[in-house]
């Protein structure tokens, strides 16, 4: 049994004696302490005033006048109230709000709860209920969780029975003679109860301080995570940095390394261009000195063929009419000859007629010159076409019909149309331009030709113009097989072709292209695969001309 | 070092001191009230024949003297009833209230004189203008009168250890003692802790203290 009672003492002490800790964890139990000790102070703040209202309702009510007789004044247990309780809680109160959670707040705060616990006691008449009020301040006072309030409010009680004892034994024992110990007998009682406490108290900053310890150590590893994360961080921070950086001269070089690019393929696509415009102009002078050259050449004997058909005609006549009086002769001189020798020349010449089919002949004679003479006017009008297409003494820019200029390269290229498809022309009222239209035409014949070669069959071809106050609009399209998106914006590019090899150079759009910007107008053109396409030109009407290098070329 | 800095803050002792100082003086007067015993006069040592009450010829008769509205007095009631309960039936009690002329009638009936009436065996009368009182000699609330078959007295003072406090008194106790072992009477006043129920003659008082006076 003492062994039992033993063991479970030693339990009890084990689990309420002081924890040692370190530092880190001194300074959260004393923060926590620190909240306790404010958050009771208030508490108590709140009781004193509620005891000092209780005290004075204790007052009023019990005792609130003293008589001699028939007369009566204020009892002094209403001054007491009032008075002395404003005392006993004017200190704790101010402590409170001066000096909240601090150790001398505790204590005083416990001495005025001790003696307020005795003005209630007095005031109350000495019932013994009231004196309950000791032990439930004892109790409200562990709330500080400090043993030392405790004995602190103890020894007040203590004290107040020594002194009752001393000086008015009757008072509080009922006897005017009492032994010196009996005060003890009180505060026994109290000691009792502050056991209960004092334990309650020490457990309860045992169970603070393992929590403190526990709480630091915790926070100590949360802390030491924290910095590895933050340091993580950090470190990924100057990654990130780093990588943004890189990432940034990266982009910077690509984009100086695009624009390079652009540059270059801008100054490529440039150059092929100027290429393919040198070589077009090249191809095209050269092509227009041949024809002018082949027209010259044409043009001398085609004119005196003509010449000499028409002569060639006339004496035909004279040989016909000549024939004619040559039968009439031979009809005479058959009747009147006959069996003579002019009788045997004229059978030869009958059986000759006879045998050449000379009236057919001479019939024949004039289809033959016509139809030579109009052979000749065709090839006059080819050359003429040819000189109109070549237009080498028109290479400069001057004001000029469009329209003749379509005509005139339909004409030009007329074979390659003709089988493939329909010419359907909107001619609007468009005014002469100023332009190079030498260099037109073979846009527009770059264009119609294309537009036959999308054809597969048999197809339309559309030409429509039209004006604007500042600029005249061409539009020339087909319902051939289209273009597909994907190509569409490489079309004026230099060498770019859908043909197959050997049949388009891919110089035709380009040139053109550079032949409308140099007029200071635009092409565009939109295109449906299968349904067809169709190119748009627009020229202004006083356009000033840019001296292209095949302008330079062709003058110089 | 805020412990130090706050007790080292000699203001703040100082006002504790004063603070400590007005508070034990304060306590001083309670106390000194408390056990300040009202000033009574030398009583009866015998049976006046008074009119309405009279002398019980086979037990000690009791008188007890209130005032109304004495707050001390309801102290006298609760050990009055305490001592009933050990001397039931041994002894013939009178409560005699204090009334004037100068209230109504009604005003003698306070709670005390309820709590009063509520005792058993307790006969509880008015004493107009304290006539009574004036015959016994009797000037304080809670003053109690013993006195014995013969109508010799027994017994003077009160039943309360201080003002208004209840619990054991040594006047209770020698009445118990008187009552019940029938001791022989000891002449030595019991101090009376109430409010005067009648302005005294200075010249016929006697003033007791908690201790004694002969």
């Amino acid at each position: 049994m003492i062994d039992w009672i033993k063991a479970y003492l030693q339990r009890a002490w084990h689990v309420s004696k002081p924890v040692s800790i370190d530092e880190d964890a001194t300074v959260v139990l004393q923060q926590r302490q620190d909240e306790i000790y404010r958050n009771t102070d208030g508490l108590f703040s709140i009781l004193f005033m509620l005891q000092y209202i209780m005290g004075i309702i204790f007052a009023l009510t019990l005792s609130p006048r003293s008589w001699i007789g028939e007369t009566s004044s204020i009892h002094l247990h209403v001054w007491i109230a009032i008075l002395l309780g404003a005392v006993i809680i004017s200190l704790p109160l101010f402590l409170i709000y001066k000096y909240p959670g601090k150790s001398v707040t505790r204590h005083a705060i416990a001495i005025a709860q001790s003696l307020t616990g005795a003005v209630l006691i007095h005031l109350s008449g000495g019932r013994i209920e009231t004196h309950f009020h000791i032990f439930g301040s004892l109790a409200f006072l562990a709330f500080y969780r400090d043993w030392r309030v405790l004995i602190t409010a103890s020894v007040i009680t203590a004290t107040y029975h020594l002194l009752g004892a001393l000086f008015w034994p009757q008072s509080i024992y009922g006897a005017v003679i009492v032994s010196e110990w009996r005060w003890l007998e009180h505060v026994a009682w109290v000691v009792f109860e502050d056991i209960f406490l004092l334990y309650s108290c020490l457990k309860s900053t045992h169970d603070m301080q393992s929590i403190a310890q526990r709480q630091t150590d915790t926070n100590r590893l949360n802390k030491s995570l924290f910095e590895e994360n933050e340091e993580r961080k950090k470190t990924q921070a100057q990654l990130e940095h780093l990588q943004k950086q890189l990432e940034g001269r990266v982009e910077e070089r690509t984009i100086e390394l695009e624009k390079a690019n652009v540059t270059v393929e801008k100054e490529l696509e440039e150059r092929k261009r100027l290429e393919a415009q040198l070589i077009q102009a090249q191809k095209m002078e050269s092509i227009g000195q041949l024809a002018a050259g082949v027209a010259h050449e044409i043009n001398n004997p085609v004119g005196f063929v003509m010449s000499n058909l028409g002569t060639l005609a006339d004496y035909t006549q004279v040989f016909k009419k000549l024939f004619a009086y040559y039968e009439d002769l031979v009809q005479s001189l058959s009747k009147e000859a006959q069996g003579s020798e002019i009788t045997e020349h004229l059978s030869t010449i009958q059986t000759f007629v006879k045998e050449e089919d000379v009236p057919f002949l001479l019939t024949d004679i004039g289809s033959l010159l016509k139809e030579s003479q109009e052979g000749t006017l065709r090839v006059q009008e080819i050359v003429k076409n040819l000189k109109s297409f070549a237009r080498l003494d028109e290479s400069k820019y001057k004001e000029a019909n469009i329209h003749e200029g379509i005509d005139s390269t339909l004409k030009v290229i007329w074979n390659e149309l003709k089988y493939k498809c329909t010419i359907i022309k909107h001619y609007g009222d468009i005014p002469n331009i100023y332009c190079n239209p030498g260099q037109l035409n073979q846009v527009f014949m770059n264009l119609l030709v294309n537009a036959a070669h999308a054809i597969e069959e048999k197809g339309e071809i559309t030409i429509t113009t039209a004006s604007t106050q500042k600029s005249i609009i061409i539009t020339m399209s087909d319902n051939g097989s289209g273009i597909p998106s994907e190509k569409i914006a490489k079309i004026f590019d230099p060498f770019f072709t859908t043909k197959p090899v050997g049949k388009g150079t891919g110089l035709g759009l380009s040139i053109s292209y550079g032949i409308i910007q140099d007029h200071g107008g635009s092409i565009e053109v939109e295109s449906t695969v299968g349904k067809g396409t169709c190119f748009t030109i627009q020229l202004p009407v006083q356009a000033a001309p840019n001296l292209s290098s095949q302008d330079k070329v062709a003058t110089s | 070092m805020q412990k130090r800095a706050v007790l080292k803050n000699w203001r703040l002792m100082l006002t504790l001191l004063v603070w400590a100082g007005v508070i034990i003086y304060g306590v001083v007067i309670l106390m000194q009230y408390q056990n300040k015993p009202g000033i009574t006069q030398i009583t009866s040592s015998q049976w006046p024949n008074p009119p309405g009450i009279s002398l019980a010829k086979n037990q000690p008769t009791m008188l007890l003297f209130m005032h109304p509205y004495c707050p001390c007095s309801r102290a006298t009631l609760d050990n009055l009833s305490r001592l009933l309960v050990k001397t039931h039936n041994k002894v013939q009690i009178y409560i005699l209230f204090f009334s004037s002329s100068k209230f109504p009638q009604k005003w003698v009936l306070s709670d005390t004189w309820n709590e009063a009436s509520k005792l058993p065996g307790v006969h509880v009368l008015i004493d107009r203008d304290g006539r009574i009182a004036k015959q016994f000699q009797a000037s304080i609330s809670g003053q109690v009168l013993l006195y014995g078959t013969n109508g010799h007295k027994l017994f003077d003072g009160g039943i309360t250890p201080s003002r208004g406090h209840s619990g054991d008194s040594s006047g209770s106790a020698r009445i118990e003692s008187l009552i019940l072992k029938q001791t022989q009477p000891i002449f030595r006043s019991v101090a009376v802790f109430g409010c005067p129920i009648q302005h005294i003659n200075r010249a016929g008082r006697k003033v007791l203290s908690n201790d004694r006076l002969d």
